[in-house]
């Protein structure tokens, strides 16, 4: 079945397809809801840290420097005032490294003051950003560099009844641009960069604390917020899962169970195949070896009934065996044909009750004794006698009836003794009978004395049949009538004697008999 | 295995009893090959007793074949008289043809 096979090793590839199609399903679900859970929380850890950042940078500008000028503005360039409002973010203090008061007047700026050390700030420069931050509405920021230090520049500037006055704070920036954040800190978890601008290149970099080379790639959120005339933007990726270890991890659990899992499933459907195929294999096996016996049953049969009929002048002889159809055991049914002379010949029809082997043993014992019987020169009933002796049914357990005849052909007489067994039917050109034989118990009975023998006269171109039950038992029938249902058929027939027992046998019920069936025909060609 | 169903759908029943100290055997239903060995079960063990005479009360016995015939010529064997009550016609015209009627009794109550 090699059909079947193939397509039971589809059936394998099929599973092996189902199971990783729904593993990768299942796969991408939990990637897809990690890596949504992902995003959001950077994104609310760096709207978090913008907040933050919000509250450190601009607004402490704001405060400390818009102050600081808003003061000096109203005290007409007070010195004292500026440096006093300025202590608290210049130097150690605050955030600022150093300070200056500039006071603008129609012509060049003057500076007033200066508060800290280290200022960046060149004279030119102050110039430029004085007249800016005169029409800005909020502080400058400017990138100042030096030889060794970096700064970002604040510049605000505030009116006064004395005129305008802008100050500058200076902020210096680590070179390096690093900035380290405290491991207990929620930032700890997140790479961080802060640029100056819009623009995430390298030289707009004011700090950062990322562990990987920037800008960053991958899961990144970035934020911006207003600072000064420009703007901070913030981007941030994570350093490790944020949702925690077992939802990162989840997608590649699944993906390895559900690849095993189909691995598992299809192992199981092979098996599954393989047991199936065997199994038909053995089923197979077993209907051979029925058939076999069977074979082995008819064949022992067969062999144990004469293979040729002699020729008997004057005489038409045919004789046919049907075995019990769709059964493995063995009937008991036999005939014989046994020649004396010329002239003369002993015929016999028996059956062996039961079905086996031990039955057809039995069969094959009183076929031959009676033959042997026969051929000693014997009558029929003496024939019967003997094999009487033969068999008993409390040891052997079978009983055999069993109809002998000797014919003469030219005498057209027959005489016939009967143990136990159906009549035969003698038919003329236009009649047909039973003529009555008086039979004794079957063999496997004791019975003491002969049976009695019955001489019959055969008609002109008379036929003799015997035969065993099975071909006219029928249930619901008593056995005159399956005898008459012969008598008619045989009756008045134009068939040749081979035709004759073929349609007898044809005409017998599909699903019966259940027994076998033996038959003699003997028809006289005068 | 149409014999099997057949012999399920029909199965003989054997039934032994004690009649004014007799063992009767009542049989009912077709008697063929395929369930002789049922009936003859009922026989071996009503033997137990060692009676003399067994009836076999044949009036429900719808349709016998040669095994039954082999079956009722072997009690014959095991107890010195056997009788056949009341055959259907079926089953007391295959007794008469098979020679069985010289070596057991057959009664009719019916006909005194």
């Amino acid at each position: 079945m090699p059909g079947r096979r193939r397509a039971l090793a589809g059936l394998g590839v099929a599973v092996l397809a189902l199971g990783l199609v729904i593993t990768a399903a299942l796969v991408w679900v939990t990637a897809h809801d990690y890596n949504r859970s992902e995003h959001r929380l950077l994104s609310l850890e760096t709207q978090l840290t913008a907040d933050a950042i919000v509250a450190a940078d601009p607004l402490y500008v704001e405060d400390h420097l818009g102050g600081a000028v808003n003061l000096a503005a109203a005290t007409d360039g007070d010195v004292a005032v500026f440096r006093k409002a300025m202590s608290g973010s210049v130097g150690a203090n605050g955030s600022f490294a150093a300070a200056s008061l500039w006071h603008v007047t129609a012509g060049a700026p003057r500076l007033v003051t200066t508060v800290g050390s280290g200022s960046l700030l060149a004279a030119s420069q102050a110039a430029v950003l004085i007249r800016r931050a005169e029409t800005s509405t909020t502080f400058l920021v400017t990138e100042l560099t030096g030889p060794h230090a970096l700064q970002i520049a604040y510049a605000e500037a505030a009116s006064g009844p004395g005129g305008s006055f802008v100050a500058f704070a200076e902020q210096s920036l680590p070179v390096s641009r690093r900035i380290s954040v405290p491991s207990n800190s929620p930032l700890s978890q997140l790479n961080l960069a802060v640029y100056l601008g819009r623009s995430q290149s390298a030289a707009a970099l004011l700090e950062t604390d990322s562990t990987v080379p920037l800008p960053l790639r991958g899961t990144t959120s970035t934020s911006t917020i207003p600072f000064g005339n420009t703007m901070l933007t913030i981007a941030t990726s994570p350093r490790s899962a944020l949702s925690g270890p077992i939802p990162q991890v989840l997608p590649w659990a699944i993906a390895a169970g559900g690849v095993l899992l189909t691995l598992l499933a299809v192992l199981a459907t092979e098996r599954l195949i393989r047991r199936r195929d065997e199994a038909a294999r053995l089923s197979e096996q077993a209907t051979n070896l029925y058939m076999e016996q069977r074979t082995v049953a008819e064949t022992l049969q067969h062999a144990l009934l004469p293979q040729v009929i002699p020729a008997i002048p004057g005489l038409e002889i045919a004789v046919r065996y049907r075995s019990a159809a769709e059964r493995a055991d063995i009937g008991g049914d036999w005939y014989d044909v046994v020649p004396l002379d010329e002239d003369s010949f002993v015929f016999v029809i028996g059956d062996v009750s039961g079905h086996d082997l031990r039955a057809a043993t039995v069969m094959a014992s009183l076929h031959y004794a009676c033959r042997a019987y026969a051929l000693e020169g014997h009558p029929p009933a003496v024939i019967l006698s003997r094999l009487r002796r033969m068999l008993d049914v409390t040891r052997d357990g079978h009983v055999a009836t069993v109809l002998c005849g000797l014919a003469e052909v030219k005498a057209h007489r027959v005489t016939l003794a009967n143990a136990g067994h159906l009549p035969p039917l003698v038919a003329g050109d236009t009649d047909a009978g039973y003529p009555p034989v008086k039979p004794g118990p079957p063999i496997g009975i004791p019975q003491h004395g002969a049976p009695e023998p019955a001489v019959i006269t055969i008609p002109a171109r008379g036929l003799l049949l015997a035969y065993t039950d099975g071909l006219i038992e029928r249930r619901d029938e008593t056995l005159d009538a399956g005898m008459k249902r012969l008598a008619d058929a045989v009756a008045g027939t134009s068939l040749s004697l081979d035709d004759l027992l073929d349609s007898t046998i044809a005409g017998l019920p599909g699903d019966e008999p259940f027994d076998d069936v033996a038959l003699i025909g003997l028809r006289w060609l005068t | 295995m149409a014999d099997l169903d057949r012999s399920e759908q029909n199965a003989p029943s054997a039934e032994a009893r004690e009649e004014d100290g007799i063992t009767v055997i009542v049989l009912a239903g077709d008697l063929d090959m395929t369930n002789v060995k049922h009936v003859s079960a009922v026989v071996d063990a009503a033997l137990d007793g060692r009676p003399r005479t067994l009836i076999l009360d044949a009036s429900g016995l719808t349709y016998m074949d040669s095994s039954g015939v082999a079956l009722m010529a072997q009690t014959t064997r095991l107890f010195q008289a056997v009788q056949v009550r009341n055959p259907t016609p079926i089953v007391r015209r295959l007794l008469e043809l098979t020679g069985l009627s010289q070596i057991l009794q057959i009664i009719d109550e019916n006909q005194p």
